[in-house]
Formats: structure tokens, C-alpha cells, sequence
């Protein structure tokens, strides 16, 4: 069985004209996320370096990326993942 | 490029809309074209009645039209003067990003506010217009100067309430304002005044 991830922490580039409230917004809605932090680590005349943290039951990472590529960010790096073995029975 | 996040794009684009800039853009622009319909309008009360008009449906036709010519105009110029200005915005964007953003949510977030921007100084043009000739649908009841003076007030009682409009959201004088803006209609007044009137 397939051990899940259930922490990511990204070091991300973000136009600073994106709402970072609706960012983090768009993250907690996708399916296996529970919770999102964002930090603001430095704020540039037109952008912003974010570290956020992804938190859930079975984050895929993947379209945690995906999401905030769409919406214009650019993932710099993947800084840290948590993983949590699969628990038969478990959803 | 094209649409690639099709409808999903603009639903995630109008919760940027706010950081985009776009309210104090489409407040300008609204406010300006209002100044521009309301004071249009009043000319062509002013001017259509002192050269003798007497017909209140001749006259709302050529508001109606002169309200959307105005805001045609509006329309077509802000859209352009911003498309162009957020397109030099938006590559200055992605050179420092190093990433295209066309087609990204901030990307469909920019075009709503360019589109937003311009209604707002299209509608602004049209209901200054309209507002100011709307007493002279009361004209079979009341008669021709009645209505036009009743045009004229609401014109003038318009351009007032901008001025204070705007001295509130700039934190100045009201009364500066209010004055600047009476000042501009009594000025129109007394150009039609020395036309012909």
C-alpha cells in the first residue's frame, strides 16, 4: 500500500496582484487538503516569495502545483513532504 | 493561449478581481464619463432650447444618441488604452516572474478588470445622459420648459453630487469640488448663452 503525503511546504513566487487570501482558498478546496499556511517570507515591488504549507489527509501534490501554476504563481521548490503510511481500513 | 481554463478561468479570476486594481480604475473611469454624459446633455437642453425647440421627443432621441455615442466611445477607448497598458504591465510581469501568464487565472483576472473597467466608462456615459433628458419625458404633462428647466437642475443637482462624490473618495474640500464641477456647468450655460441664447 501506498504511503500518502500529508505535508508539503513550497517555496513559491507569487504576482502580487493574486489575492493571497483566494490562493489559499483555491488550495484548502482541493480534494485531500484540510489546511493551508501561508507565510510571507519577502514582498518585492511586483511579487511576493510565499512559503506554504499544505496540510491534509492525502495532499497530492501534483495539483497542488498544477493549481498554482494556473493561477500564475511559480513553485520554486518543494522544501519539505511528510508521509504517513496507509492504514488498512483507512480512507 | 486561447481560453484554457475556460469558464473554471473566469469563475477563479472574479475573486482577484479586487486586487487587481480594478475598483479605483472603473470608479474613475465611471465618474469621469458621467461628468462627460451629464454635462453633454446639458448642452444639448440648453442648446436645443434656446434655439427654439419645442419638441421633448426630438430632443431625447438626440440624447439617446449622443449618450451612446458617448459611451461607445468610452467603451472602445478605455478598452483599448488598457489592453494596452496592462499587456506592457503583464510582460514586465512575466519577465520578473520568468514565466508566461497569459492564460493563467491572474491572466483571465486582468482581462475581466480591462472589460469591467471599460463598461464602467461606457455606463457612466449613458446614465449621465440619460439622467439629465429623463424629465423631459413628463413634458406632454407639464410643458417643454418646464421639463427642460426640471433637465437642467437634475443636471446641475448630478454634476453637484459628483463633486462631493469625489471630494469624499479623495479626502478633500467638498466644497472645492462641488464648485469645480458647478463651475464647469455655468460655464457651459454661459457659452450656449453667448452662442445664441
Amino acid at each position: 500500500m501506498r504511503a500518502r503525503v500529508t505535508r508539503v511546504v513550497l517555496d513559491v513566487l507569487k504576482p502580487r496582484e493574486l489575492d493571497t487570501t483566494e490562493l489559499g482558498r483555491a488550495l484548502c478546496e482541493l480534494e485531500g487538503v484540510e489546511k493551508v499556511e501561508v507565510s510571507v517570507v519577502e514582498v518585492d515591488v511586483r511579487t511576493e516569495t510565499l512559503k506554504l504549507t499544505v496540510e491534509g489527509g492525502s495532499v497530492d501534490l501534483g495539483a497542488v502545483q498544477r493549481l498554482l501554476e494556473e493561477h500564475g504563481c511559480a513553485v520554486r521548490s518543494v522544501d519539505a513532504l511528510s508521509f504517513e503510511k496507509a492504514r488498512p481500513g483507512a480512507g | 493561449m486561447g481560453d484554457p481554463l475556460g469558464l473554471r478561468g473566469w469563475r477563479l479570476a472574479l475573486r482577484h478581481l479586487g486586487s487587481t486594481g480594478f475598483g479605483s480604475i472603473a470608479r474613475r473611469y465611471f465618474a469621469a464619463n458621467l461628468f462627460d454624459g451629464v454635462l453633454t446633455a446639458l448642452g444639448l437642453v440648453l442648446g436645443y432650447y434656446f434655439a427654439g425647440g419645442a419638441s421633448a421627443g426630438t430632443l431625447i432621441a438626440t440624447a439617446l444618441a449622443a449618450g451612446l455615442g458617448l459611451g461607445i466611445s468610452g467603451f472602445v477607448s478605455s478598452l483599448l488604452v488598457e489592453m494596452a497598458e496592462r499587456h506592457r504591465e503583464l510582460a514586465e510581469l512575466e519577465r520578473v516572474m520568468m514565466r508566461g501568464l497569459h492564460g493563467t487565472v491572474l491572466g483571465y483576472a486582468r482581462k475581466l478588470a480591462v472589460f469591467l473597467s471599460a463598461l464602467a466608462n461606457s455606463v457612466g456615459a449613458v446614465v449621465g445622459t440619460l439622467t439629465v433628458v429623463a424629465p423631459m419625458l413628463a413634458a406632454d404633462a407639464v410643458g417643454f420648459g418646464a421639463s427642460a428647466a426640471s433637465a437642467v437642475a437634475v443636471g446641475f443637482a448630478e454634476l453637484l453630487a459628483l463633486g462631493v462624490y469625489l471630494a469624499r473618495t479623495s479626502g478633500a474640500s467638498a466644497l472645492k469640488y462641488a464648485a469645480a464641477m458647478l463651475g464647469a456647468g455655468l460655464a457651459l450655460v454661459a457659452a450656449t448663452l453667448l452662442m445664441g441664447g
